[in-house]
């Protein structure tokens, strides 16, 4: 699109950005939806949106998309500003939550409405819907109304729909929360086909840690409102940049304390880990996984603990100990018959160079 | 047991008074129709004879056959221009807010709070002062206003179950605004559309209080002109008259029904 291209230096200074959000604010009256959110998406990634529920997510998504003018702050896709531009001027194609497929028109139709709004001609009008429906794999039901439809194929067809027109950014807002949990699994797996067939820059939006992790490219981990971590999903599990990532993706254990002068962490109930850490006010985070029973009780780094309760959820049992009053969350597998009871003591190991420690005053 | 019984007595109760309902609000029409068959001078129930003869001067006489033209080519108008502006200001109302919203909501229905005989002589004046009383425009207007609380409520019940969803979806599919009313939301309303538009032919048609003051000589519309043949004769012309009436409102109803259906089916 010609529109695209008002100002050559924006598209030199955005780079391989095809979607580009310059601090951007949204506020509602008193709520301060969206606060200073900078992002970019790269040209062909899956970048995922993920956060609590009323982060600001989908203001966010709709700011791309038009639908909401931010109180600050610029949106631009393919290097243009696009911050004041009507939704009809940008070149994004959306799935709603609720797929929004028109009722009073066939599949076919749908598909080409926004081909016959871009004005193409008929003849390659039809030759994209049916190319577009072989991709989603429901050729057949062109001709049917959204209303004969499952919630997976219209799903499918919402994104045909989208797609169509060669959006410059695909944008999705939790498109599979409609669906039940085996077919959410499944359209996942078809959606990230789908992507990569296409090979269209996404930007997706999800609550759903497991969606995020298993699709994106890279993560935005948003928490009221402002960016907490952008990351590759490794990133974001491995190396969580503030306790509130940490806590949010995946299970862990937050022990708040004091990371000292020779590099080891002490937490406020005195429990020690050595480590070559920063000096300073710091939280530990400790994932499951970070602990091992320990058959030795001599061996160096081993603690004591009691356990609290141990909860049995097939194949592995996940136990929550106390050591010397911090709680920490581990998982095993133990033979049958065999497992702890809440009270038992336990011996356990801790890999102090897999937990991560965030200094304190790393976020504002 | 005892509590069948008394279910049973229930419905056989509400089934009695739905039956009276019913047949109390369909017996003056009953009646009407019934007469207009009659073979005798007079009005009379039950008819005397069967003979289409009031018929036959009915439709020979000039002023019933201009009345029912006259009124026809009214009702027809004012759904027409009460279907645009009532869409209009439904639209307004239940898409933006704008200063001057809750004014705007409540002169849409004002005229349903005003007695009719107040507008009918609040209007007469205007237009006498306007200096437009031998025109159509009085009865126009008149009507208008009428109507258009009907169609601001019934357009404004269907925007608001209308999803709005759907047109962003289809602003997102590069739509204009206009395109988008033009596409979507007008089709999807389609059916509250229409029975707006009965509404106001329905109201425009049957009226006799404001009409009563804003006819001429040129243009009497059938309502008004048939009370006045009443006032001053008693034969059954009036009655074959008025079955005219109620077959030309139902064949409205049921040709705007066919199209609210066939565009379901389709
Ligand atoms: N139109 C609006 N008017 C007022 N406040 C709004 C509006 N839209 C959103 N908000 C507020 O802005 C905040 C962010 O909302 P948003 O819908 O972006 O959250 P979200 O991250 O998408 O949440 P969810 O996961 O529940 O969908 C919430 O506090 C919400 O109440
Ligand atoms: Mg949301």
């Amino acid at each position: 699109m010609l529109a695209l291209l008002p100002e050559c230096e924006n598209v030199r200074e955005a780079g391989d950005f095809v979607v580009e959000l310059k601090s951007v604010s949204k506020r509602y009256g008193e709520v301060l939806a969206v606060a200073k959110v900078s992002l970019g998406v790269r040209r062909g990634e899956l970048l995922c949106l993920l956060g609590p529920s009323g982060c600001g997510k989908t203001t966010t998504l709709r700011m791309v998309a038009g639908f909401v003018e931010p109180t600050s702050g610029t949106v631009s896709i393919n290097g243009a500003d696009m911050t004041h531009q009507p939704p009809y001027r940008r070149d994004t194609g959306m799935v709603f939550q609720s797929y929004a497929l028109f009722p009073h028109m066939t599949v076919a139709e749908n598909i080409a409405f926004g081909l016959e709004n871009l004005k193409w001609p008929r003849d390659k009008r039809e030759a994209r819907v049916e190319e577009m429906l072989k991709l989603v794999e429901l050729p057949h039901l062109a001709h049917r109304f959204p209303s004969q439809l499952s919630g997976g194929q219209q799903q499918r067809i919402a994104l045909a729909r989208a797609l169509a027109m060669r959006p410059a950014v695909l944008l999705l807002d939790e498109p599979f929360s409609n669906l039940d949990a085996l077919l959410r699994v499944r359209m996942r797996e078809e959606l990230r086909e789908v992507v990569r067939t296409v090979n269209v820059t996404t930007l997706f939006v999800t609550h759903d840690q497991e969606e995020a992790l298993t699709m994106s490219d890279r993560i935005v981990v948003m928490n009221a409102g402002h960016v907490e971590q952008v990351g590759t999903p490794g990133d974001i599990y491995e190396a969580p940049s503030t306790p509130f990532v940490a806590r949010f993706i995946g299970w862990c254990s937050l022990l708040k304390g004091m990371v000292g002068p020779d590099g080891a962490f002490t937490s406020s109930a005195e429990l020690r880990l050595t480590g070559n850490w920063s000096a300073g006010p710091s939280t530990a985070v400790i994932r499951p996984e970070h602990i091992k029973l320990s058959a030795d009780s001599a061996a160096g780094s081993s603690h004591q603990a009691r356990v609290l309760h141990a909860h049995y959820y097939g194949g592995a049992t996940r136990l929550l100990l106390d050591l010397n009053g911090e709680h920490l969350t581990m998982q095993e597998r133990f033979s049958f018959g065999s497992q702890p009871k809440p009270g038992d003591v336990v011996d356990i190991t801790i890999n102090t160079h897999e937990i991560r420690v965030i200094p304190a005053d790393e976020r504002p | 047991m005892r509590s069948d019984l008394v279910d049973h007595v229930m419905t056989v109760f509400g089934a009695v008074v739905r039956g009276l309902v019913y047949s109390m609000l369909a017996l003056p029409a009953i009646l009407v129709v019934a007469s207009s068959f009659t073979s005798s001078d007079t009005m009379s129930f039950p008819p005397t004879g069967l003979s289409l003869r009031w018929y036959k001067k009915a439709f020979d006489s000039e002023v019933f056959m201009s009345a029912l033209w006259t009124s026809t080519y009214v009702a027809v108008l004012v759904s027409i221009i009460a279907l645009a502006i009532g869409f209009a200001a439904a639209f307004a109302i239940n898409r933006f807010s704008f200063r001057g919203k809750m004014f705007l909501q409540g002169l849409a229905f004002s005229p349903l709070i005003v007695p009719a005989v107040v507008l009918g002589i609040g209007l007469l004046q205007l237009f006498a002062w306007l200096d437009l009383t031998q025109t159509i425009y009085p009865l126009l207007l008149g009507h208008l206003v009428l109507a258009i609380p009907y169609v601001v409520r019934t357009v404004l019940a269907s925007l608001s179950l209308h999803d709005q969803m759907l047109e962003q979806a289809a602003m997102n599919l590069r739509a204009t605004p206009v395109q988008v009313i033009r596409r979507i939301t007008l089709p999807l309303i389609l059916p509250g559309l229409l029975s707006a538009a009965i509404f106001a032919f329905v109201t425009s048609f049957g009226n006799v209080t404001v009409s009563a003051f804003l006819t001429y000589g040129g243009n009497v519309t059938l309502p008004v002109q048939i009370f006045t043949y009443v006032n001053t004769s008693y034969d059954p012309v009036a009655a074959a008259v008025s079955t005219l009436m109620i077959i030309v409102t139902l064949a409205v109803i049921l040709t705007v029904e066919r199209l609210i259906g066939a565009e379901r089916l389709a």
